[in-house]
């Protein structure tokens, strides 16, 4: 996957991500989109990081610190309400891009339109 | 960007930082321990587990950069600020120093402009307060007999017509004598006579009055005296211009006749020309003409002076007193004199040039009661003008001396 490709589709993924309550900390949160990918989305899992960072200096996530079982501190990432309402918003966003994406190169009839 | 160790951290920052690291290092230890559990090695796993998280550092600094974004723009905003304040502070000292250079400049300027008006202004004020003192000055020779015989320690004094101004002078050892610096004016010089000389002690001879109105100018005065013949005379050198003044203002002209001493006789006659003459076969006393300059115009009154013996009590220098025009234009003019008995034959002209200012034109030795004869003749008369017809007894009567002008033709 291509970077840039990555960068703008990252912020929609985590949200939901998180929103789903799959995963709260940034492995947890690796491993539930390699899976959900098999592994084609995120080839280099750092670059995980500044995305949460983001997320969270803009106010869509919260973070706290919890010890997890072997006792060391981990951070968790929990979503806010405007981080949701950020998500329904791209959600669309990404829905309507998609699909005109696809129809211009054919991979679909239609297209809503942005 | 990033502190240097040695700096302490604020804590909230410092907190952040090891917060990131804890954060990325229980990712890349639960990778590790997934891989080891799925049963690679250790070494491997972890090296696994870096390999997928990619570059830790460039994570590290992206977090970094998204935490302090704000703080460093604005810092770099704010150093921009100051910058821009100072280049504007910088700009507006220069101005305001190349302002402030150029007005000391212009203040200087009218400061030395203004100081040069007070010093003319000074002199204005001085030169009105104060008239500009010009000054002149007499210096003569007194020699006896031969103007190689310099008369050494003569008393002279010289003094001012209408000032109390008085010097007394003294010749050196080359018979020399000066007055300095003296103000313009009219004055007379007074030779004491002392033992041994003409007349005797306590006799003096006055000059009259002479002019001294050229600024800067030195004018000479020749004294001859002469023990043996007991003649004493005056005489000023041809540079000195003699201005009479007269009712009218100056006159250029002026003839001065001081007769001979009543025990001399009358044994010849004198003629001078332009060169000038010997005295040393005469006797006492003296005649002579001044001319005052080349050309001297408007001719056609005569003055006239009474002269009287030098020995005779109250006897006064010879003096023009009648009016003489100023300017007056003679180019050559003629005079006799000889006494009135003198054979005609052998009376003989003598010529005046017109450039001479001064010519000595005679002294005569005079039997008693014997009348003299002065005549000037203007150029081109052919008749003689009587100028002096009065009989004369060399009793220390008044001798009348005219002197005619006239008109330039034309």
């Amino acid at each position: 996957m291509k970077p840039e490709l990555l960068r703008a589709a990252l912020e929609p993924i985590l949200l939901e991500v998180i929103a789903r309550g799959e995963a709260t900390y940034g492995y947890e949160i690796a491993r539930a989109i390699h899976q959900a990918t098999d592994g084609k989305l995120l080839t280099q899992e750092g670059t995980l990081y500044p995305a949460l960072h983001r997320l969270e200096k803009s106010g869509l996530l919260k973070a706290e610190w919890r010890h997890s079982p072997e006792g060391r501190r981990r951070k968790h990432y929990k979503i806010t309400a405007e981080g949701r309402k950020r998500l329904a918003k791209l959600r669309s966003e990404w829905q309507d891009f998609s699909e005109c994406v696809k129809a211009v190169l054919g991979l679909t009839r239609w297209c809503h339109g942005a | 960007m990033v502190r240097e160790e040695s700096q302490p951290l604020p804590s909230e920052e410092q907190a952040w930082r090891e917060g990131l690291a804890e954060e990325i290092a229980d990712h890349l230890e639960q990778s590790a321990r997934d891989g080891e559990i799925s049963g690679q090695l250790p070494k491997v796993a972890k090296s696994d587990a870096l390999r997928r998280f990619g570059s830790v550092e460039k994570t590290y600094f992206h977090c970094w950069w998204i935490h302090q974004k704000e703080q460093i723009m604005l810092s770099v905003l704010r150093n921009s600020f100051l910058l821009a304040g100072v280049v504007v502070l910088v700009v507006m000292m220069f101005l305001t120093w190349s302002q402030q250079r150029e007005l000391t400049g212009q203040l200087n300027e009218m400061r030395d402009s203004l100081q040069s008006v007070a010093e003319f202004q000074q002199q204005l004020a001085a030169a009105a307060a104060e008239p500009p003192v010009i000054t002149v000055s007499l210096r003569g020779k007194a020699y006896l007999g031969f103007p190689d015989v310099p008369v050494q320690d003569y008393p002279l004094t010289v003094k001012s017509r209408y000032t109390n101004f008085r010097r007394l002078l003294k010749t050196d050892a080359e018979g020399q004598f000066t007055t300095g610096d003296i103000p313009t004016g009219d004055y007379q010089l007074s030779c004491q006579l002392v033992d041994g000389y003409s007349y005797g002690s306590g006799y003096s001879l006055t000059t009259e009055y002479f002019a001294l109105n050229t600024p800067g100018d030195t004018k000479d005065v020749q004294l001859d005296l002469d023990r043996l013949d007991s003649r004493v005379t005056v005489r000023f050198v041809p540079e000195m211009p003699l201005k009479i003044p007269t009712r009218r203002g100056e006159a250029d002209v002026a003839l001065m006749v001081q007769l001979p001493t009543i025990d001399q006789n009358l044994t010849h006659e004198k003629m001078l020309d332009s060169a000038g003459w010997d005295y040393s076969q005469l006797r006492d006393g003296w005649c002579g003409i001044r001319v005052g300059q080349e050309t001297l115009r408007g001719c056609g009154e005569f003055s006239q002076q009474f002269f009287q013996h030098p020995e005779q009590r109250g006897w006064q220098p010879p003096r023009l007193s009648g009016p003489v025009h100023s300017g007056r234009q003679i180019v050559i003019m003629t005079i006799r004199l000889y006494p009135h008995n003198a054979d005609e034959q052998n009376v003989r002209r003598m010529i005046v040039p017109p450039v001479a200012p001064s010519l000595p034109i005679g002294t005569f030795d005079l039997e008693p009661d014997t009348d003299v004869t002065l005549e000037i003749h203007w150029p081109g008369e052919q008749a003689l003008t009587e100028i002096v017809n009065k009989p004369n007894r060399f009793t220390c009567e008044d001798f009348e001396l005219k002197v005619v002008s006239r008109e330039p033709a034309g």
